[in-house]
């Protein structure tokens, strides 16, 4: 059985508040909490295979930047899966959504 | 190396799709003080960025819409006046094929996400170095090359104009054909040619050791030495050569020399009379185009010892004679597979007539002279036939 990644890397959002400070993070995070990854992951299905993989590809960048490993590892899943299905397409916006739940409370405290 | 401040003023592109991205890049660069920071949400929009602020370095995102990065890459390669501004390609960690792809395309380092401070900050500066102090060489070379072309047309200006050689022609009726060809853009040879007085033609060539700007540098003496000590009329070629040695010696730095030939041919008596110091031979034909005398060579070089003693040696030179002086650079053994020797010239010039021989060096000199020859080569041919003789034309000849 394989164990499903921590929601969110700690460690990484710790290092980004040092790095680039408390209130450049929030910044950042509400720019990441924002609805631009909705659109295209609500479309998904109904993208051409190459379209879905660099959807998908994108997504995983900015979640790597941003600490959130389940988002990532749901990327990379979805990534191997020769064409999406609304059922995948489903998980990924359940996974960015909890992501979402995460950041407010781990960074923001639940203030974005 | 330039300080960090200066890298600081640095004008870096951040090129990615995805906003959180280029602002997260931009605040984590923002940390280390660089200021001049411009974005660009696609290839496309990289490209006129790219034109529009002049980059010092570029941090470029793989998976673009309209134009990947890949793309960009390859432009920007092949842009002339970019070719070498430093690309980080960002890169995610598990896309091996990504990396050498990016490569491939012209990247020059790459970064992966999630992108960490230091590590960004360290390859930033790393590469913005490169290519501060590429820059720096650069406007070096051109201006040391720059430099260097303008003291090698001085240095030519110095070597006998053609309007002179055609005043010798015209006054002694002495054919003189000169070569030299600096191993780099200046050289240590030069020689000279100019009236003595009524019926006599002075002649030198010397050879200082090593080339490049110093041996360049040691001629430039050496002219303005003979133009404000120039031979006199009852002065032997040895005695001259004594003299140049001596002021050589104490002018030059120690382990600096040169080989040096000093000739006077006389249209009168039909003479030539030279004195050399360590320099190659000299090759003399009579009228008929026989080789009548090899004169090997002999004494010290210039400025080793002060009072060295040089001979002169006077040999018959008939009208419709000629004579061959060259520095050692054409002897030089890594000039191409058949260099000549002494021994080859020699025999070349035994069997040849001298203007056989003459086309045969010209040919030689022309066929190793667009490759990187490892020494300068000068060469002097002259021919006498004193019924061309005009004596009016004097000025130009002295």
């Amino acid at each position: 059985m394989t164990i499903p990644p921590p929601l969110l890397d700690s460690a990484r959002l710790q290092t980004l508040i040092q790095d680039v400070g408390q209130d450049v993070l929030i910044k950042l995070i509400q720019e990441f909490l924002a609805t631009d990854y909705e659109t295209p992951l609500k479309t998904l299905a109904t993208q051409s295979p190459q379209q879905q993989r660099e959807t998908l590809h994108g997504l995983k960048g900015v979640a790597a930047n941003m600490g959130a490993m389940a988002l990532v590892d749901a990327c990379c899943q979805l990534s191997q899966r020769p064409r999406i299905t609304p059922e995948d397409q489903a998980y990924i916006l359940r996974v960015l959504g909890d992501t979402r739940g995460g950041i407010r409370l781990q960074v923001t405290g639940g203030c974005v | 190396m330039q300080s960090p401040h200066y890298y600081t003023n640095a004008r870096i592109l951040i090129v990615d799709d995805d906003r959180v991205n280029r602002h997260l890049i931009r605040a984590l660069l923002a940390t280390k003080g660089y200021r001049q920071v411009f974005e660009a949400a696609d290839g496309i929009e990289a490209l006129e960025m790219k034109k529009q602020h002049n980059p010092n370095l570029i941090l470029l995102d793989l998976h673009m819409p309209h134009l990947s990065g890949f793309d960009v890459c390859r432009i920007i390669r092949q842009d002339h006046d970019h070719e070498d501004i430093p690309i980080l390609v960002i890169t995610q960690m598990d896309s091996t094929q990504d990396r050498a792809a990016a490569f491939e395309a012209g990247a020059t380092d790459l970064i992966t996400k999630p992108v960490h401070k230091d590590e960004l900050l360290a390859r930033v500066s790393i590469h913005l170095g490169h290519q501060f102090l590429t820059q720096d060489l650069m406007r070096y070379q051109k201006r040391v090359a720059h430099e260097l072309r303008r003291a090698y047309d001085i240095q030519r200006s110095l070597l006998p104009s053609p309007h002179k050689i055609q005043a010798i022609h015209g006054r002694y009726g002495v054919m003189v054909d000169g070569y030299c060809h600096p191993s780099t853009e200046l050289g240590g040879d030069m020689w000279h040619v100019s009236g003595l007085d009524g019926h006599r033609v002075l002649m030198s060539l010397v050879d200082f050791s090593g080339h490049g700007v110093h041996a360049a540098l040691h001629t430039v003496w050496l002219q303005a030495y003979m133009g404000h000590n120039p031979m006199l009329p009852d002065e032997n070629p040895d005695a001259y050569l004594a003299k140049i040695n001596k002021a050589l010696k104490a002018y030059m730095p120690l382990g600096h020399f040169a080989t040096m030939i000093v000739m006077v041919l006389d249209t009168q008596q039909h003479t030539l009379t030279y004195a050399s110091a360590a320099h190659p031979q000299l090759i003399v034909w009579d009228a008929e185009g026989h080789c009548t005398h090899i004169a090997e060579s002999q004494s010290l070089p210039l400025g080793i010892v002060e009072d060295a003693v040089f001979e002169a040696v006077t040999v018959p030179l008939p009208d419709g004679g000629c004579f061959f002086a060259y520095s050692d650079g054409l002897l030089h053994p890594d000039l191409c597979e058949t260099a000549f020797t002494e021994a080859s010239l020699n025999t070349l010039a035994q069997q040849s007539a001298p203007e056989f021989f003459l086309d045969l060096i010209k040919a030689y000199l022309n066929i190793t002279r667009p490759n990187h020859v490892p020494d300068d080569n000068t060469f002097v041919f002259v021919s006498c036939r004193t019924e061309d003789a005009q004596p009016q034309t004097q000025a130009a000849a002295s």
